[in-house]
């Protein structure tokens, strides 16, 4: 007997009687493969990838295992506890659906949205119309009033001469007055002298 | 073997990544399995090893290894260490980083615990 033994005889008997046999054994030809087995699992090792262990769990998977495990079982609990949640469908609700999202799907490609415009096409017209009459009218005008003036500088001036000696009245004089400058004026009146003119005119002023 | 820098025996070095690689294989099947608490854990572990069939001790083993599982970790394998591969403690400290004192302190504790449940249980 060592000195462990006479020391573990004196603390505790009871162990010591019992011995330090190991009392477990091993599967048989356990040793005599535990080599291969080990050149293999190094061989398996070796040829897997680093940065892929093949498998991954998600980050913190199993720390927050037990309290997910935790919840479930609490929520079945309370199922069991509250068997309806208070809620309930009509009756052939899962039947007609699909009939009714058709009809629905339908009915709201037939429904068009109403465009109201902002000017009606009557007003468009009004507006057309009016804007075509303004330059319409413009034009007339302007082409008339060109017309008359070409047709008359056509006619010579002694034509005009003649025509205004024997058409004129009282009413054209002061107009024919205004329109005459000073050198037309001594081409008309050359034999008059203006204290003549003046004293024709002071004695026929109405 | 690239990894061994020579500055302890081989047999230390090896038990040392054996052990590691151990405890952070229980650790992954304890989250993998949801397992939280610790002396839930055990309390699996003492009631498959009944019907573990790699068992092959007697009843008294039996009651040893449920006093086992009663064990803090280190306590357990400070205990394991020292009185089933009979280890130095100086070997035992280069294993888990732990001081000599720290490590005989562990191992009298565990002794101590261990017979009060072998004396106290049915």
């Amino acid at each position: 007997m060592n000195e462990r033994d006479i020391n573990l005889q004196k603390e505790a008997p009871t162990l010591a009687a019992i011995g330090n046999g190991i009392p477990f054994t091993v599967p048989s030809g356990y040793f005599e493969e535990l080599s291969d087995i080990l050149k293999s699992r190094v061989l398996v090792e070796s040829m897997r990838p680093d940065d892929n262990p093949g498998f991954n769990v998600p980050q913190n998977y199993f720390e927050e295992l037990s309290s997910r495990i935790e919840n479930r079982a609490s929520v079945e609990n309370l199922r069991t506890l509250v068997p309806s949640d208070g809620f309930s469908l009509p009756e052939g609700y899962f039947a007609e659906l699909s009939a009714r999202i058709i009809t629905r799907v339908e009915n709201s490609l037939e429904r068009k949205t109403p465009v109201r415009r902002l000017f009606t096409s009557l007003v468009s017209y009004a507006a057309a119309a009016c804007i075509t009459v303004m330059i319409a009218t413009a034009i007339y005008y302007s082409s008339n009033t060109y017309n008359f003036n070409k047709q008359l500088s056509e006619i010579p001036d002694q034509e005009i001469i003649n025509y205004l000696q024997a058409h004129s009245t009282a009413g054209d004089t002061p107009f024919i007055i205004e329109n005459l400058n000073s050198g037309q004026m001594e081409a008309v009146t050359p034999d008059v002298s203006a204290e003549e003119l003046e004293l024709y005119i002071n004695s026929t002023t109405l | 073997m690239s990894n061994f820098r020579n500055d302890s025996q081989l047999y230390t070095w090896l038990y040392r990544i054996a052990t590691n690689e151990s405890i952070t294989f229980l650790n992954r099947k304890k989250q993998k399995n949801n397992i939280s608490l610790d002396e839930r854990a055990d309390y699996d572990l003492a009631e498959t090893l009944a019907d573990s069939p790699y068992f092959d001790g007697d009843k008294a083993q039996m009651k040893l290894q449920k006093a086992l599982l009663t064990l803090p970790e280190k306590q357990r394998l400070v205990f394991n260490m020292k009185y089933y591969d009979d280890l130095k403690y100086d070997e035992i400290s280069e294993i888990l980083g732990t001081s000599v004192g720290g490590l005989k302190a562990s191992y009298h504790i565990a002794v101590k615990k261990i017979e009060d449940y072998l004396l106290n249980t049915d």
